[in-house]
């Protein structure tokens, strides 16, 4: 999993990084330095020229160009030492002195590479020259050699090898140093997870308590890490439900057809047998259905079937449904619903919640009393109430009856796998529908409160975190 | 009726077609997507019973490829999703009817009959008659011999979907769905309770009862032999 490949390492990236910047900040400073140091000597030579050239044009006014011709004779020799050159020419070209061999007659400033003869020897100099014009149309060069040049540039190339070795060293290291803090952190991330991997799944990234980015990613990846355990561990509780609550049909189905067989299926008992078998596996058939249906509903992060749902129509229709159901039993089935009234939404799974809701309380209603559906708007909301007369679900259980699988003891002896509310809750949390569960004294409410209606609805559903499950009121 | 069954579960096709051609039917299995497209677009049935979870080939594929190629035949889509995505897709798709695997034989026989007859149901009829049963769609009144029945809006929806499918059996589920549009099963009596009351508003005073019970399928309403 881990690789020692150095360039793949953060920590090696981020330490070139930091030397690389490092070193071109330095460049940029002594390139700056050299230009202006450059500059600045490059002045003192052209000063030094024009003062020799200011004293040669005195010596033409003092003594003509006989004396200028003495002069250079004189100062050539002494100024060798100053790496300062002369040479003189008349009109036509002809050297009247000076040792500069080869320059161009041209006047003005010249930085150039001449050949220059100091006591019958040739050499190849750069200098920093000007050429003028002598009042008898003789001309004048005077060069000096920038000796300082290579001393600088030496000088700048022993600083810029000690900076770059002082870059490397001092960024690698601080880099590395700072890197390694960095990555220890990620590096325990990363074997976190690998525990986790490895099926440690309690395990977690730790804090340092510095509150910075890498402490508020530790603290966020605890949390998906507890809601994962979470679902895991709800996961693992709705699969071993589904086992548990498989197991008696299943063996009831197995010894059904054991009876069956027993009988012989030509017989009135095995017949009878054989029918019990079958009610009993279309049983198991449908809880797994049920299991399957709120899976679905759960999925279902679109709300792309989401349409106009006339909610009013939709009770009416459902009061026709069931009323005659209930007066058949002996029980009432009261309604108050104003008409006209539409919410957004999936059709056929409002209608299943809303369904599902009546027939549980239908089934805990006793004989006589009613079961009072109503449908108001309060303070901008839409609201359903099924409320029955039964024995009503007691303070600390409104939580759990949700839950898959769920039964109280209540209501162990009732048909019913434990389903039917775990899907009410996950086609209500689908629409933003707050489900609360109130005392009706005696008897349960059921109280839907629908998200308030905005324009796109449809969209902001898809978004809306998972719906209050208030069991306090 | 001619019915192409397309089907990959070799057992379910066996199963269905049998059960089909016991009733009557000829009956046409395959078991690819790509044949069942072939011999629904190539030869004329009355009902193709599709499934829609198919390898290569899917049934909602096929199906819109056979509206495409312009066969109207009524398609019964087998599916064993029994989501409201899943449902409105295939009846996007061009499906007539639909039906979530498991299901009982009497189930898919009841549905396919219906499908058959779907055509002649599309003329728009103003009477119904079953017997001396008269529903009269335009008034929305019912008549038993003459006498009028008072019917709830229930009643006569549940009514009126029986009379369009006289003499053949119509199940608990085709019931729910295209009277109470529950697209799923109610815990409760819903139907019984209804029927019962339907019956006793229709055939009490009558001497020979028009609505039946067909054990272990559903209802069926026909005027005495």
């Amino acid at each position: 999993m881990r690789r020692i490949d150095a360039f793949r390492s953060t920590g090696v990236r981020f330490t070139l990084l930091y030397v690389a910047l490092y070193l071109l900040s330095t460049i940029i400073l002594l390139a700056t330095l050299y230009l202006i140091e450059v500059r600045t000597l490059d002045q003192d030579v052209r000063e030094q020229v024009d003062a020799r050239i200011e004293e040669l044009e005195d010596a033409y006014r003092f003594g003509g160009i006989g004396q200028v011709i003495d002069d250079i004779e004189i100062k050539g020799r002494s100024h060798v030492k100053l790496r300062t050159f002369y040479r003189l020419t008349d009109g036509q070209g002809n050297v009247l002195a000076g040792s500069l061999l080869d320059v161009p007659n041209s006047v003005g400033d010249h930085n150039m590479s001449v050949v220059v003869n100091t006591q019958g020897v040739n050499e190849q100099i750069e200098i920093v020259a000007r050429t003028v014009t002598v009042p008898n149309g003789a001309i004048l060069t005077v060069g000096v050699e920038p000796v300082w040049r290579e001393a600088i540039n030496s000088l700048f190339t022993r600083a810029a090898l000690g900076t770059l070795a002082g870059a490397v060293l001092l960024g690698g290291g601080i880099g590395a140093l700072m890197t390694r803090r960095f990555l220890s952190r990620i590096n325990d991330i990363t074997s976190t997870v690998i525990d986790i991997m490895g099926g440690q799944l309690d395990s977690r990234v730790d804090a340092r308590g510095t509150h910075d980015e890498l402490d508020r990613l530790a603290a966020s990846l605890n949390a998906m890490l507890d809601r994962i355990d979470f679902l895991v561990t709800e996961t693992r509780e709705v699969t071993n439900n589904v086992a548990h609550d498989l197991r008696t049909p299943l063996s009831r189905l197995s010894r059904r057809l054991e009876e069956a067989r027993d009988a012989g299926t030509d017989t009135i008992e095995g017949a009878q047998a054989l029918d019990l078998a079958i009610e009993e596996s279309a049983g198991i058939l449908e809880t797994f259905n049920a299991i399957l249906s709120i899976a679905q509903v759960e999925g279902a992060m679109s709300a792309k079937t989401f349409s106009p749902v006339a909610l009013s129509d939709m009770l009416g229709t459902l009061s026709e449904a069931y009323g005659p159901l209930a007066e058949e039993e002996g029980r009432r089935f009261e309604t108050d619903i104003p008409p006209g009234i539409e919410v957004r939404g999936d059709r056929a799974l409002i209608l299943q919640m809303l369904s599902n809701l009546i027939e549980n309380a239908m089934k805990h209603t006793p004989e006589g009393t009613p079961v009072r559906l109503r449908l108001e708007r309060t303070g901008g909301r839409l609201r359903i109430t099924i409320e029955d007369r039964g024995i009503g679900i007691p303070a600390e259980s409104r939580d759990r009856v949700f839950d898959r699988f769920v039964r109280l003891e209540a209501s162990r002896t009732t048909p019913g796998n434990g389903l039917g509310l775990s899907l009410v809750a996950a086609i209500a949390k689908l629409h933003n529908i707050r489900l609360t569960l109130e005392d009706a004294g005696p008897g349960l409410r059921v109280v839907l409160t629908f998200p308030k209606a905005a324009p796109d609805q449809a969209e902001a559903l898809v978004k809306a975190p998972r719906p209050v499950q208030d069991s306090t009121a | 009726m001619k019915i192409l069954v397309v089907e990959d579960d070799i057992d379910t096709l066996t199963y269905v077609a049998r059960g089909l051609g016991q009733l009557g039917h000829t009956v046409d299995k395959v078991d690819t997507g790509g044949e069942g497209l072939h011999m629904a677009t190539n030869s004329p049935y009355d009902v193709i019973v599709l499934d829609r979870m198919l390898p290569e080939l899917d049934g909602v594929t096929i199906l819109k490829n056979i509206r495409i190629a312009g066969v109207k035949t009524p398609v019964l889509f087998l599916t064993a999703l029994d989501g409201v995505n899943e449902r409105v897709e295939g009846l996007d798709a061009g499906a007539d009817d639909y039906l979530v695997k498991p299901f009982a034989f009497s189930e898919l026989a009841a549905r396919v009959h219906a499908l058959g007859r779907r055509p002649v149901l599309a003329k728009v009829e103003p009477v119904l008659k079953v017997g001396d049963l008269e529903m009269d769609l335009r008034r929305r009144q019912v008549r038993r011999a003459g006498r009028v029945v008072e019917l709830q809006p229930q009643e006569f929806k549940l009514l009126e979907y029986m009379m369009r499918n006289a003499g053949d059996v119509v199940t608990r589920t085709m019931l729910l769905e295209h009277v109470w549009d529950f697209h799923f099963d109610p815990k409760t009596k819903i139907i019984e309770t209804h029927m019962s009351r339907l019956r006793s508003k229709i055939d009490r005073d009558a001497d020979t009862p028009l609505i039946h019970t067909v054990r272990g399928a559903g209802y069926s309403i026909h005027a005495p032999d």
